[in-house]
């Protein structure tokens, strides 16, 4: 092993619970089925009953990289966390981990309700592994950075949960470790504790300290991590670059998107986030291409086409429809609306009508649509979130300074001249 | 950082090596155990008016019930009064009976660390069972004050109260990993646990003196570990003699059989504790 690598996986499978547990179910089944069945005896091979939370992952990590992982829910990126930790064991393969860890995560854990800030944040030191004397030293600068003032002296269970998690976080960056494990700790906190977290993250990496990253927010992975983990049911589908990985994760995201469009075959989607008994329904919602044909992959810089099936229970004129585009962590991009369209859009009984945006000003990734339909009179009859989604991919053509971001800029340069 | 060579294996089929620095790792325990006994310690009495209070309350309370049965049940007690008689062993058994009691669901109500933090899960019941000693000390220094209003007499026999201290806790201790190591799993034996604490009360001399228990049931009998170490406190707290030194070999021969099962059997199911949380 070289000296730089400081974590090494190496064909780790993992399932949850007492192996005797586990044992003593094969044994009755194996009784009670008489070999029938897919395990091979030495239990390498999952049999078909047995829930492996890991299956056959391999990777190392040198010291100084960050180290995404991403997945769906349950494709066992928290499960892989605490492997790493050593909280649970592999059930098969090799780990090894090389210098202190630290677990950002539950930073709370082990507080008591009852106990003032100031002893908890003791506490919660001797659990991060702080030694007194540093912890003593620390309690000031502690004290400042949760910002709780008189509070940091009366019993917790009194704190507002942003109090808490400030409490937590004030003692986890004073804690010295080589390796960090993060696991969806910036979901939880205001604006400016995220800006906080990115910083501590940020300092940590350029000290040379090794992060892995667990994160369901793309975009913090795309922005943070060197390499990539895409993980899916168990399985390591994707481990590299990490743009590679993202543009991996993307293309199964979007297989995902189209096997539920199609997999439900002619019938009328129930589309989700729906308006319920609205006056004008939207029946389906979907993307055309430059031919007119419905399609799901579109390029920057091409036409998009929607096309919009309603159905009103009543005639409506002058209704106003608007569209906004959002990414699929629903960050809103922009919007527009039917307002000086040039017609009267009036919407009576089934229909349809479309939108086309002639060049589309979007880079990679899945966007989803949301929609609104409001009477003149100003009140809402009509839309919906998260109605259908496309996929954008950047033709060839387009050079861009960085493979991410959102918004397609088109600047036009001017030649150096001598003044 | 000096790093031990073959680092800290957990595992028989799958491995997990990370090597660690001892000296720092010990050090880490020991902060860790002291915060748990300071946050239980700390925290349990800070909504309650009697406070600390509460670890008189019950060795008294029993006492008081024992002296109301001993009126109609002629208990002798070796000539002692009777009220210390029944308390210097009751300090010691609620103790024992408390510290084993509360090692159950030690490891449960501390899941948030246990899924986080891959320390060794034997300090949770440790800190348990050190939470347990203050109690034990508060409740001894009644029995300070029964010995001077007794006036019993004081020699070098009462230098054997830490070592019988030692070996309770030790008992407790070893009592409690087992307790711990099943209860984390499946919580009947932490539910069960106060029952058989009763029974074993009840087999303990206690509120009756050793001498009355018939001769042919003693050798069974004194294998109940509780029996050296009750009658060793009794000896050097009211009669001023050393311990009987027979049955605290049979005691300290059961601690270390307690021990050889139950701390291997604990180590063994503590690293799945995480995998039922």
């Amino acid at each position: 092993m070289s000296d730089d690598i400081v974590i090494e996986v190496n064909h780790l499978w993992k399932r949850y619970g007492l192996p005797l547990y586990h044992w003593l179910r094969r044994v009755r089944n194996r009784a009670a089925m008489k070999g029938v069945g897919d395990d091979n005896g030495d239990g390498v091979i999952p049999s078909s009953n047995a829930i492996w939370a890991l299956k056959d992952i391999s990777f190392s990590v040198r010291r100084g990289e960050t180290i995404g992982v991403i997945g769906y829910n349950g494709a066992g990126k928290s499960t892989l966390l605490k492997v790493l930790a050593g909280v649970t064991p592999p059930t098969r393969g090799q780990v090894m981990v090389v210098g202190r860890v630290f677990p950002m995560i539950e930073l709370n854990a082990g507080v008591h309700p009852e106990l003032t800030g100031r002893e908890n944040v003791f506490l919660l030191g001797a659990i991060m592994g702080l030694s007194r004397r540093d912890m003593e030293a620390k309690l000031p600068e502690i004290e400042d950075f949760t910002e709780l003032g008189e509070w940091f002296n009366r019993p917790i269970r009194t704190y507002s949960s942003g109090m808490l998690v400030r409490l937590g976080f004030s003692v986890a960056v004073n804690v010295d470790a080589d390796i960090l494990l993060v696991d969806e700790v910036l979901a939880v906190g205001d604006i400016t504790f995220q800006r906080k977290c990115f910083d501590k993250f940020e300092r940590m990496r350029n000290g040379g300290k090794t992060l892995i990253f667990v994160s369901h927010s793309i975009r913090q992975v795309e922005r943070l991590c060197d390499r990539t983990i895409v993980l899916d049911r168990g399985n390591q589908v994707a481990f590299g670059k990490t743009i590679d990985s993202v543009s991996h994760y993307y293309q199964s995201a979007n297989l995902k998107i189209l096997h539920q469009r199609f997999s439900e075959g002619q019938e009328i989607r129930v589309l989700q986030g729906r308006m319920e008994d609205a006056t004008v329904d939207i029946v389906d919602v979907r993307f055309l291409d430059a031919a007119g044909q419905e399609a799901l992959t579109f390029r920057t810089g091409g036409p998009l086409t929607i096309e919009v099936t309603y159905r009103s229970k009543e005639l409506v004129r002058s209704a106003i429809v608007g569209f906004g585009i959002e990414t699929i962590d629903s960050f809103y991009i922009s919007g527009f609306t039917s307002e000086g369209a040039g017609f009267e859009m009036n919407l009576d009984g089934e229909g349809k009508f479309r939108c086309t945006i002639p060049s589309l000003p979007l880079l990679s990734g899945i966007y989803t649509i949301r929609m609104r339909i409001r009477h003149p009179n100003g009140s809402i009859i009509g839309g919906g979130y998260g109605l259908a989604a496309f996929n954008v991919q950047v033709p060839n053509d387009i050079r861009l300074s960085s493979d991410y971001g959102v918004i397609l800029m088109e600047p036009e340069w001017e030649a150096p001249t001598a003044s | 950082m000096e790093l031990s060579t073959e680092g800290k294996r957990i595992l028989s089929q799958g491995t997990y090596v990370h090597p660690v620095d001892n000296g720092a790792e010990v050090r880490r325990l020991v902060d860790l155990i002291r915060a748990l006994v300071m946050r239980e310690w700390k925290g349990r009495y800070r909504r309650s008016i009697l406070g600390p209070g509460w670890a008189i309350i019950q060795p008294l309370f029993y006492m008081v019930i024992f002296t109301f049965l001993r009126g109609t049940l002629k208990i002798p007690s070796d000539g002692v009064p009777y009220i210390i008689f029944t308390y210097s062993a009751l300090v010691p058994w609620t103790f024992f009976s408390n510290a084993t009691t509360k090692c159950g669901p030690s490891v449960l109500s501390n899941r948030g660390l246990v899924k986080k933090m891959s320390i060794a899960r034997e300090v949770f019941p440790l800190a348990a069972v050190f939470t347990t000693l203050i109690d034990f000390f508060i409740a001894s220094l009644i029995l300070v004050g029964m010995m001077i209003w007794f006036r019993v007499p004081v020699n070098w026999s009462l230098l054997w109260f830490f070592p019988l201290l030692l070996l309770t806790a030790l008992l407790a201790l070893g009592v409690g990993l087992g307790i711990a190591a099943v209860g984390t799993y499946k919580q009947d034996i932490t539910f069960g646990l106060p029952f058989l604490m009763q029974f074993w009360l009840l087999a303990t001399p206690i509120m009756y003196p050793l001498s009355q228990v018939p001769e042919r049931w003693r050798f069974l009998y004194g294998l109940n570990p509780m029996v050296g170490i009750i009658e060793g406190f009794r000896n050097i707290l009211v009669k001023g003699t050393p311990p009987d030194l027979h049955l605290l070999l049979i005691t300290t021969v059961v601690v270390v059989v307690v021990w050889a099962i139950s701390w291997p059997f604990f180590h063994h199911m503590s690293q799945y504790f995480a995998d039922v949380m």
